[in-house]
């Protein structure tokens, strides 16, 4: 049992690192693609402080607090796309029978799957995060970290969401725009506004179904408030999503029905 | 006993129709009833026209879908029960699919496949170096996947499949569009690897070559059921009984009025198309001699794929 935990633990070490090395193929690529990211999350994070710099910081919206959300739903879904940028492929490896490799081998599938491709643009998404979490804290060594951890249990979201909505392809079909519209649409862009600014009917979708709240409104609060509640709620939602979405990935891998297309791994 | 299949069957449902009609399902047997056996180190061609059901056998063989009906057994495991131990004990090689990486190098994707059948940094690098001298591979370890040939990638994906050293290996179309020489390379390899480490060998192939090059025995499926089971032997003794004797005289024998419906080629030659079962051989040579001088026969059998198409088309 240990040796078992011991080498698949390694494997995955080991697909890590083939995937980022795979990733790095193209080295200007992906210092391109990094540097863009990052540029791209900061332009936002430029209107916002116009935005301030007019209205200056209101009782239920601050510009730290803003800073937080962001830096929660960056660094969230940089690690969820940079360790496990395979699951975007589900749907397409559903389709097109690519998932044989995976099935073959004497793993996990899921996480097969989840580490054989690493996102090149999701290293920009972590690096902002970061920058915007110094940013936020001051340079508080123990925020920042609070907030690395937090964004771990964050990425478990965006882990989920696309796991869920790409095996429900067995099912219907191609789901990758559906996938695609969820996550950015409705995680990354309520993810990164104050929950404030909603009215109480979306803000109960918030705390629900697209799950933002747990991602980051409630772990921007508790970097500056902490509460061991509202942080077991938080990992506890987190663990419930992940638990649904692996449910619905092997409910439909027993689904899976396999293709003849000519397929292989990048 | 490696492989026992006992009444395999597998139903896929299509689902049809429009966005505003109700949808209609209809059940395809894509295999239906299949059995047999496979012992340790036989090397046995499974092979039938396209849709005739072999994929999906295989893949249900090795665990990647669910039989919807009927038992299996491979090295001991029932696939859909035991699919990560049975992965250790069979190695997979589909033509149309890779497991390499095509932005890395051969020997880092040996790496990863090591590390996914647990072998350490040392145990890898000295597997890794045991299949390149096995398949004389050595100038392409470190070579970008994608860079490689096609004959180089079928030679290196083979090697990948069986770096954990596996008591079973599935080939699907493993010399699918390579030229002879890559064809003949593969299937020396395949042959090396059954006598040296005994490994038992199941392939699907459209490629006859393959099939008569490798194969002591042959299954034949078609429409989802096993239309012929046989050793080669006991189907070229079956379907070659059929004999093509062509026959070249020292003159004309246009004017010659022939018996056993034999067909005038040219002015002086003649061609029959003679079943053994049926015909006696010395009878028919004796009755050629009478009718002139023969200066040049012909005695051929007919093609193994020309049977093979023949048992498709009587069971079709």
């Amino acid at each position: 049992m240990l040796t078992e935990v011991r080498n698949n633990i390694r494997y995955l070490f080991d697909a890590l690192k083939i995937s980022i090395k795979s990733a790095m193929a193209y080295k200007v690529s992906f210092l391109v693609q990094t540097i863009f990211m990052f540029f791209n999350n900061a332009s936002f994070l430029i209107f916002w402080l116009v935005i301030f710099n007019h209205t200056g910081n209101s009782t239920d919206i601050t510009f730290n607090n803003v800073l937080y959300i962001w830096s929660f739903s960056s660094m969230g879904y940089g690690i969820a796309y940079f360790f496990f940028g395979g699951i975007q492929k589900i749907n397409e490896y559903i389709i097109s029978g690519a998932l044989d490799s995976y099935l073959l081998q004497p793993k996990n599938v899921l996480l097969n799957v989840a580490t054989s491709k690493s996102s090149f643009a999701a290293c920009g998404d972590i690096l902002y995060g970061l920058v915007v979490a110094i940013m936020a804290s001051g340079g508080d060594i123990s925020k920042i970290i609070f907030v690395i951890l937090l964004s771990i249990s964050g990425s478990i979201f965006f882990f989920a969401s696309e796991v869920f909505f790409r095996s429900i392809a067995v099912w219907l079909g191609d789901t990758n725009m559906i996938a695609n519209r969820y996550v950015e649409m409705l995680l990354i862009t309520f993810s990164t506004y104050p929950e404030n600014i909603f009215g109480i009917g979306i803000k109960v979708i918030l705390y629900t179904v697209v799950p933002v709240a747990y991602l980051s409104y409630i772990p921007a609060r508790l970097v500056e408030n902490f509460n061991i509640w509202l942080l077991l709620l938080v990992i506890l939602v987190a663990i419930i999503y992940l638990a649904i979405s692996i449910l619905c990935f092997y409910k439909a891998l027993r689904s899976y029905e396999s293709g003849n297309s000519m397929a292989m791994k990048d | 006993m490696q492989i026992c299949v006992q009444d395999l069957k597998k139903t896929f449902v299509i689902k049809s129709g429009g966005l505003f009609k109700a949808k209609k399902k209809t059940e395809v047997k894509a295999v239906e009833g299949v059995s047999f056996t496979v012992e340790k180190g036989e090397i046995v061609a499974f092979i039938g026209p396209n849709g005739a059901g072999k994929s999906t056998t295989i893949k249900m063989l090795t665990g990647i879908i669910q039989p919807s009906g009927g038992k299996i057994r491979v090295a001991g495991y029932d696939p859909s029960r035991n699919r990560k131990k049975l992965a250790y004990k069979i190695g997979c090689m589909f033509g149309q699919k890779s497991q390499l990486y095509m932005h890395l190098t051969v020997r880092d994707s040996y790496k990863l496949l090591c590390s996914i059948y647990d072998l350490d940094n040392k145990q890898a690098e000295e597997k890794i170096e045991e299949i390149a001298n096995l398949f004389k591979i050595q100038d392409l370890l470190d070579r970008v996947v994608r860079k490689l040939s096609l004959g180089q990638r079928m030679i290196c994906e083979i090697a990948g499949s069986i770096l954990h050293d596996p008591e079973i290996i599935f080939l699907d179309e493993p010399t699918i569009g390579l030229d002879i020489f890559a064809k003949t390379r593969i299937r020396e390899i395949i042959k090396k690897m059954n006598e040296e480490k005994g490994t038992t060998i199941f392939l699907t192939s459209h490629d006859i070559g393959d099939v008569e090059a490798l194969c002591n025995r042959i299954i034949i499926i078609n429409n989802g059921t096993i239309v012929t089971d046989s050793t080669i032997d006991e189907l070229k003794s079956k379907y070659l009984s059929t004999k093509v004797i062509k026959i070249s005289y020292d003159r004309d024998i246009i004017d010659k009025k022939l018996e056993y419906n034999i067909q005038k080629l040219e002015h002086n030659q003649i061609e029959l198309i003679a079943d053994t079962n049926k015909q006696n051989i010395g009878e028919l040579l004796s009755y050629f001699t009478s009718v002139g001088n023969i200066v040049d026969i012909q005695i051929s059998s007919t093609p193994l794929e020309d049977v093979i198409k023949k048992i498709y088309q009587e069971r079709r």
